[in-house]
Parts: C-alpha cells; sequence; structure tokens
C-alpha cells in the first residue's frame, strides 16, 4: 500500500510554562498517532480542550512541537526549515469556521484568490484572474464576485470564497475545521456536498475537524476522537458510529434526533 | 388557557414605504410548563420575535400584531414592566452575560435586591440555594469566583440562577448551547427539563439546530422569513413533518441520507426583507410549488397534533 | 466629504472647517495678513501697544506690529511644530509598535524595554538640555519632544497589531506561506492606520501646546519670527493693563487645541453607541 499522505506519529504539544516558578502544564497535545490515506476522509472529532485545534496548529507548523514526527507528501514537515516551508505549504489548503474572520475585510475576493499564488512568486496579472474566476466557479459562485468583498456575502457564499482560496494552489491535503459550524442548516448541506464533489474531481485528502459527530459520520472514511490531548477512539467511521466503544463517545452521538435516512425519506412521503 | 399566545405578529422596521420587514407573520402559542423551540435559520426573525416578547425591541420598529399576549396581558403595553419580573432571558454567550470585573457573588446579590427585597443575610443564602440548584456543585466557592474562573457551562449555570432570581415564570432562551461544547450543553439542556419540571416554568427555546429541538423541546414552531410555517409536537414535528420548508429543513441535516448520498439542499436564498410577499414565501424555493402559491397565502391547515400553512392538500397515508 | 461631516457630528465637524480655516491662513499669510511686513517681524513703533481698533482688531505689541498679522504668521510655525512632532513620533514610534507586535518574544521584550526608557524622559527637560547643548531653535525644539513622544505611537501601534496577529484572515495568510513583509504591509498596517490617526489629531493639541511652552521659555523659535508661545511670553510683561497683547495668541493656542482634541474626539467615537434600546 501506499505511504498515507498525512502520518503523525506520537506528537507531543507542550505550551510554554505560564511563570517562572509555576509547573509545566500537561501536554495540549499526547502522544498522537494518525494516518491519513491519500484520497480519504479523516474526521477529528472533539470538544474544546481536547487538543484538536493544537493539533491542527502543529500541523500548519503555527505551535512548536516538543517531540514527535509528521510526514506529509515524503517531507519530513517539521524539519522543513522556514524558506522551503513557505513553498511546500501548498501541499496544504485551510478552510477555518467563519469566513467573515478568516477573509480579509479590507481586499476584495479577487485579491484574497491570487494572495496564495503571489506568496508563491510572481504571477502574470491576467493569470492571477483567471486561475481566482475558474476556482470560483469550481466551488459555485459567479467570476462577477471577484469584484466584491467578503462582508458583502452571505456564509455560505464567503465559505465558498474561503474554500476556493484554500484550493487555488492545487493542495493535496484539506484541512476542513469546523467548515460549517457557522452555518445555517440547508448551507451545510450545499457546503458538504460542494466538498464532496471537489474531493471526487480534484482528488483530495481531507482532514475534517468537527465537534458534530453527525456530520462527521457523513463525510469521514475514518475518523479519531479526542479527548484530553489523546486519541481515546480511532477506527473506520462504519465502526465507530455502529458500535462506539467509548462511553464519552456515545454521549456525543446519543445526543439530539436520531432517526435513520429511511426514516425521514418515509416521513416525507406522508 | 396558553401562557403566549401571539397571532400575526409583524415587526418592520425603516421608512415606511420601503419597510424592512424582520417579521412577517409570526403565530406562536406556548403552553404552560413546556420548553417550547422557535426553529429557524438565520434571518427568519426568531431572535426578533424573542426581543418582542423581552420588550428589547429598538424604539424604530414598528410592531403590530393580532394577538400579543402574555398570560391575558396585552404584551404591547405591558412588555416593559414585565422584564426582569415575570420575562427573563438567557443569552448565546454567558460570558458576555455577566460582568467581568464582578464577582458572581455580588452579580447574583443585584438581582436579588432588586427583585426580593429580602435582607442580606437571606439573599445569600438564597443566592447559594439558587446556584445550586442550577447543579453547580460548590455553590460557595462559585459566589466567590471572578466569571473568568468559571468554565462556559458553569457561566451558563449562573446566568440561568440569575434568571431564576429574578423570579420569573417565563425565559427566553436564546441560543444557549451554541456556543459550549456538545456534551455541556446536553447538560445544560437537561438542567433547564428539569428546572421546568420543579419549578413549573415555561421555556422559549429559540434555535437553529434540530438536536437541541429533540433533545428538550415539548413543542415547537418553525419560522421562516418571518412567518410561521408550521407548529406542532416535537415528534410529530421531527417525525413526520407537514410544511415542505420543515421537510427540506430535516432533509439537509447530515444524518437524513445514507453516508455518500447527497444532501437535499434547499436551493435558492430567503426572500430579501425588503421583499413584498404575495403568496406563500417558501414558493420560490419550494419543489412542490404551484401557480396558486405564488399568488396567495396559504391556509392555515391542522390535523389534530400539529398545524401548518400550505396550498398542498394533506394527503394521509 | 457628507460622510465625514455626518460621521465627525457637529462639533467634530466645526473644529475640521476651524483647523482648514487656521491652516489656510498660515499658508496664504503673506496675502490675508493685514501687515505682512509686519507679521514678519518689521518694527511699527509709532503705534506700539495700541489697543484692539479698527485698523488693528487685535491691538498691536510693544513695537507697534498689529497683532493680527503676527498671529497669522505664528501659526505657520506653531503648526509646522506641531505637525512635525507628531509625524517623526509616527515615524519612529509606528514601525517599532508593529514589529514588536508582530514578532513578539525577545524582539518585542528588546523593543518595548528600549521604549520604556525613552518614556522615562520628561519631555521639557530634554528640551532644555537639547537647547543647551545645540542651542534653542525650531528643529532641536521639535527632535526633543518627538524624542519622548514616540513610545507613546510604539504602544498603541503594538496594542494594535496583538489584536490584529491573532486574527484568522492573518493567519490564514500565514499559513498560505505570505511573507512576514507582506503581512505587515498589506493586512496589517492598514488596520492600525486609523487609531493612529485618532491618536495622532488628539495629539497635535498638545504637541501644539508643548511646542508654544518651548518657546514660552525661550527654548524654540526666537524673535523677531512670530510664534504664539513666544508672544505670549513677551505679552506678559504688559499684564493685565495692555491684556491682549498676551491674550491673542493665547486664545488662539487655546481655541486650537481645543479644536483639534473634539476632532480627534469624534474620529474615535463614531463606532461607539449600539443604537437606541428601549429600556
Amino acid at each position: 500500500m501506499d505511504e498515507p499522505l498525512l502520518q503523525i506519529r506520537d506528537l507531543v504539544v507542550r505550551y510554554r510554562r505560564t511563570g517562572l516558578f509555576s509547573a509545566p502544564p500537561p501536554p495540549a497535545v499526547n502522544a498522537v498517532s494518525l494516518a491519513l490515506a491519500t484520497g480519504s476522509t479523516l474526521g477529528l472529532v472533539g470538544e474544546s480542550g481536547s487538543g484538536k485545534s493544537s493539533l491542527l496548529r502543529a500541523i500548519l507548523r503555527l505551535v512548536p512541537v516538543e517531540s514527535g514526527t509528521i510526514r506529509l507528501d515524503g517531507d519530513d514537515w517539521l524539519a522543513l526549515p522556514e524558506q522551503r516551508l513557505r513553498e511546500r505549504r501548498r501541499a496544504i489548503g485551510v478552510v477555518a469556521q467563519n469566513p467573515f474572520l478568516s477573509l480579509s475585510p479590507r481586499l476584495t475576493i479577487a485579491e484574497i484568490l491570487a494572495e496564495p499564488m503571489t506568496a508563491q512568486g510572481r504571477v502574470p496579472a491576467e493569470e492571477l484572474r483567471l486561475r481566482a474566476a475558474e476556482m470560483l466557479e469550481r466551488c459555485g459562485l459567479p467570476g462577477t464576485f471577484l469584484s466584491r468583498r467578503a462582508r458583502e456575502l452571505s456564509g455560505g457564499q464567503a465559505q465558498r470564497v474561503a474554500i476556493a482560496r484554500a484550493l487555488v494552489l492545487q493542495p493535496k491535503l484539506l484541512i476542513l475545521d469546523e467548515p460549517t459550524s457557522a452555518l445555517d442548516i440547508s448551507v451545510q448541506a450545499q457546503i458538504l456536498n460542494l466538498l464532496e464533489d471537489l474531493k471526487r474531481e480534484l482528488g483530495l485528502s481531507m482532514l475534517f475537524v468537527t465537534h458534530n459527530l453527525k456530520v462527521v459520520r457523513h463525510v469521514s472514511d475514518t475518523h479519531v476522537v479526542m479527548r484530553g490531548g489523546r486519541i481515546i477512539e480511532a477506527g473506520s467511521t462504519e465502526q465507530i458510529s455502529s458500535a462506539p466503544a467509548e462511553e464519552y463517545t456515545r454521549q456525543l452521538m446519543g445526543y439530539g434526533r436520531n432517526p435513520t435516512g429511511a426514516e425521514v425519506a418515509s416521513a416525507r412521503r406522508g | 388557557m396558553s401562557l403566549v399566545e401571539i397571532k400575526g405578529l409583524a415587526i418592520r422596521f425603516g421608512s415606511l414605504h420601503n419597510p424592512i420587514h424582520a417579521v412577517r407573520h409570526v403565530d406562536l402559542s406556548i403552553e404552560r410548563g413546556t420548553i417550547h423551540g422557535l426553529i429557524g435559520e438565520s434571518g427568519c426573525g426568531k431572535t426578533i420575535s424573542g426581543m418582542a416578547l423581552l420588550g428589547l425591541l429598538p424604539q424604530s420598529a414598528r410592531v403590530s400584531a393580532d394577538a400579543f399576549r402574555f398570560d391575558g396581558l396585552n404584551l404591547l403595553d405591558v412588555a416593559k414592566s414585565l422584564r426582569g419580573r415575570r420575562i427573563a432571558m438567557i443569552s448565546q454567550d454567558p460570558a458576555a452575560a455577566l460582568n467581568p470585573v464582578l464577582r458572581i457573588g455580588r452579580q447574583m446579590d443585584d438581582v436579588l435586591k432588586s427583585h426580593s427585597g429580602l435582607p442580606r443575610f437571606q439573599r445569600r443564602a438564597v443566592a447559594e440555594e439558587l446556584l445550586a440548584a442550577t447543579g453547580l456543585a460548590d455553590p460557595r466557592r462559585v459566589l466567590k469566583s471572578y466569571p473568568h474562573q468559571l468554565s462556559g457551562g458553569m457561566q451558563q449555570r449562573v446566568v440561568i440562577a440569575q434568571a431564576l432570581a429574578t423570579g420569573a415564570d417565563f425565559i427566553i432562551a436564546d441560543e444557549p448551547t451554541t456556543a459550549l461544547d456538545v456534551t455541556v450543553g446536553a447538560q445544560v439542556l437537561a438542567l433547564l427539563k428539569r428546572l421546568v419540571q420543579e419549578r413549573a416554568l415555561t421555556v422559549l427555546m429559540i434555535t437553529h439546530d434540530m438536536d437541541v429541538v429533540a433533545e428538550c423541546c415539548d413543542s415547537a414552531t418553525v419560522l421562516y422569513a418571518g412567518h410561521t410555517v408550521e407548529a406542532g409536537r416535537t415528534d410529530e414535528l421531527l417525525a413526520a413533518p407537514r410544511h415542505p420548508y420543515t421537510q427540506a429543513l430535516l432533509a439537509a441535516l447530515p444524518d437524513a441520507v445514507a453516508k455518500g448520498e447527497r444532501l437535499a439542499s434547499i436551493e435558492g436564498h430567503i426572500p430579501s426583507p425588503f421583499a413584498v410577499i404575495e403568496g406563500c414565501p417558501f414558493a420560490p424555493r419550494c419543489a412542490s410549488a404551484m401557480a396558486v402559491c405564488r399568488q396567495a397565502k396559504p391556509p392555515e391547515r391542522d390535523d389534530g397534533n400539529h398545524c401548518w400553512t400550505c396550498h398542498l392538500e394533506p394527503h394521509h397515508g | 466629504m457628507r460622510d465625514l461631516l455626518k460621521r465627525l457630528g457637529w462639533a467634530g465637524s466645526i473644529s475640521l472647517f476651524f483647523i482648514i480655516f487656521v491652516a489656510l491662513l498660515a499658508i496664504f499669510a503673506p496675502v490675508v495678513a493685514p501687515f505682512p511686513t509686519q507679521g514678519l517681524g518689521a518694527p511699527n513703533i509709532a503705534d506700539k501697544l495700541t489697543p484692539p481698533s479698527t485698523e488693528y482688531w487685535l491691538g498691536t505689541d510693544h513695537l507697534g506690529r498689529d497683532m493680527v498679522s503676527r498671529v497669522i504668521y505664528g501659526a505657520r510655525v506653531s503648526l509646522t511644530t506641531g505637525l512635525l512632532i507628531v509625524a517623526l513620533s509616527l515615524v519612529i514610534g509606528l514601525p517599532i509598535g508593529l514589529l514588536a507586535g508582530y514578532f513578539g518574544g525577545w524582539i518585542d521584550d528588546a523593543l518595548m524595554r528600549v521604549t520604556d526608557v525613552f518614556l522615562a524622559f520628561p519631555a521639557l527637560l530634554l528640551a532644555v538640555l537639547m537647547a543647551a547643548a545645540m542651542g534653542p531653535g525650531m528643529v532641536n525644539a521639535t527632535v526633543a519632544v518627538a524624542v519622548t513622544w514616540w513610545p507613546w505611537y510604539a504602544r498603541l501601534a503594538r496594542a494594535e497589531v496583538l489584536v490584529l496577529r491573532g486574527q484568522p484572515y492573518i493567519e490564514a495568510a500565514r499559513v498560505m506561506g505570505v511573507s512576514h513583509g507582506t503581512i505587515i504591509l498589506r493586512h496589517i498596517l492598514p488596520s492600525t492606520s486609523r487609531p493612529l490617526a485618532v491618536q495622532a489629531a488628539l495629539d497635535f493639541g498638545p504637541a501644539l501646546l508643548t511646542a508654544s511652552a518651548l518657546s514660552f521659555l525661550g527654548l524654540g523659535i526666537l524673535p523677531p519670527t512670530a510664534d504664539w508661545g513666544q508672544m505670549v511670553n513677551a505679552g506678559r510683561a504688559f499684564f493685565p493693563l495692555r491684556w491682549w497683547y498676551a491674550a491673542a495668541p493665547g486664545m488662539t493656542i487655546f481655541v486650537l487645541a481645543l479644536a483639534f482634541s473634539v476632532l480627534g474626539d469624534a474620529l474615535r467615537g463614531d463606532d461607539g453607541g449600539q443604537g437606541d434600546v428601549a429600556r
């Protein structure tokens, strides 16, 4: 079998102690290992304080790592020097939870979409616009949106722009950090469908971070549940949803309404 | 008689010629001692309707209603005086609802002082009791704490305790669990359910989350574009929705279809708040829309369990 | 323009117009001053210490020069000094604050300790020392004040950057591999410009006052060049009998400083109010 696109081994992230005499805090990420196969979607589930954000930030190299390794697309990711890292960052696209915060309020959509490309070197203005418009259309927005600004868009539209930005450099790995939890239900459905299409068309691998197990169950092939910095449950999505081993996972899953697809369909038929 | 009885509520802002319709036609009926969900997506007018109940609308709002009653009183006249006595509010962000520089004890005491008229030492005992009633394990320690020393779930419990301290019997909870973790949110909902039973409270739960509705609401009202489109008992509503919008909303949930299948998304956009709506507000996006849907207001239908507004003839099967 | 005035409110708008009016007077001093030569310093002993009249609206000074002309010419010096102090403080303080806030860590520590050292200098004392060492003059006075003022701008810029740095869109840019320089210039600098502009407007008044104080102490502009602070000082000898001599420049300083203060407040205050919620 091929090498996974992303392979994390025994990763430990610990933040600096707060005072000179205070004890070092417990690790935010504690000996986490996971693998994401090329072309698949890995769901990462956890609540606040579970360490999922720290793990993400470590993958993005925004926080220092205490020990462990990350292999990404053949690179020893944590050992890449700053200059090389800047080039290789194009292997990852990131979509954050709230598009209105993650898109600069001052720039037009065209400028926002151009930014990742110009960060990688000079690109002719004509090509910038062309590629931006193409990716925007792929994400379901007409090219006329290029001259708008983020605040003129609806939440769903802005999130489409954020996805287009993440994909404009054709990354292999798309990291989605709660991409739908700020959106309405009907918009969430649109975005999830869009992601599914993009994954198929572009052969993307996805790391899908969320606290919503139902969303994870829908989108991911495998998933891990994090709590207190550790992975407490990992496996294929079918396996975890049908027979969660941990009480905590059961709690997460047992919440709210749990109809099967068939029930809803029959209800709709009335 | 229902505790809250609203018929044909409309709230407009802006100029008379080109008004912004925040709420167009909301009917809402809440039974005593129940938790009633007010469901809708952003822009449907659910929060504005809650604010109207609280009498918290800006002065520029123009409110009209066929009926707008709380416990038999016309709220259009007396809302201001009921807020803080009969009606309390729990907001989405408990951290913002508490003053960051005052201890919890002081903030509880301030509420009790203005509502109970008890002497100081008794107020303290009542505060402790209320915090304990909201499931806080160590009320004494909480009273001495500042808000930032408490977790989000504990803060929300304090806010609920404050709502109880006002002596209110009707609580409007606006997305009270959205800012919390799922498991913590579930605990807060369980707490509200318990309080409703123990203290004969009535709760209006404003939410966009069907899981929250399923978890705690006895009945619910679905809003779309400022209209009430469907209302009924929760189990009926979730299992056998009658209005096409409710059906579409439920079908759009990620667990509504088998894995790998496409989710049913609702095409199009909600109507602009400036738009004039002649027929059914959902008609432009409705899969089963007929010509009449765009021209005439849909009739109210009732099958005994719940009611909805739609031109489609109900078919039993 | 209409939007700006609406944002400023009536007090802010009046202040803005007054400041523009004074600036225009200063720029076109040779044209608008009734006695340009006297404004530049030519004596006119015959009319010395004339009270305000139809010929000399604000009277004359001890050398018989028309106070209106002197005050108008004085505006040139005072406005330039104020502008230079604020501009110099910005030029030094802004980059230091941006770098300290953006990079954090030891860079932040080092830059902010240096900033603290400069913050500890008393402005007037430093100005006295510099005047003693390099002789009085407008440039020296300006530098002396700016040296003690830039730390405020550094701190303000740093505080703004600290808030911005945590914004998801800044982080998104970093994750995309955008260079630090581009992030600072493209994303951070534009967002810090407004609070700094507000601060600069608020500081213009105090800068004016400090410059006038320096001249008053004989450390700034030397006669015969007209300067408000220096004029107040000279007029002191004839106060209160010849009140107009000290009052004309004194009131001008007061009103102009007030105008800047009101304008700064108006610029800052427009995103306050939460709307009129019924209570």
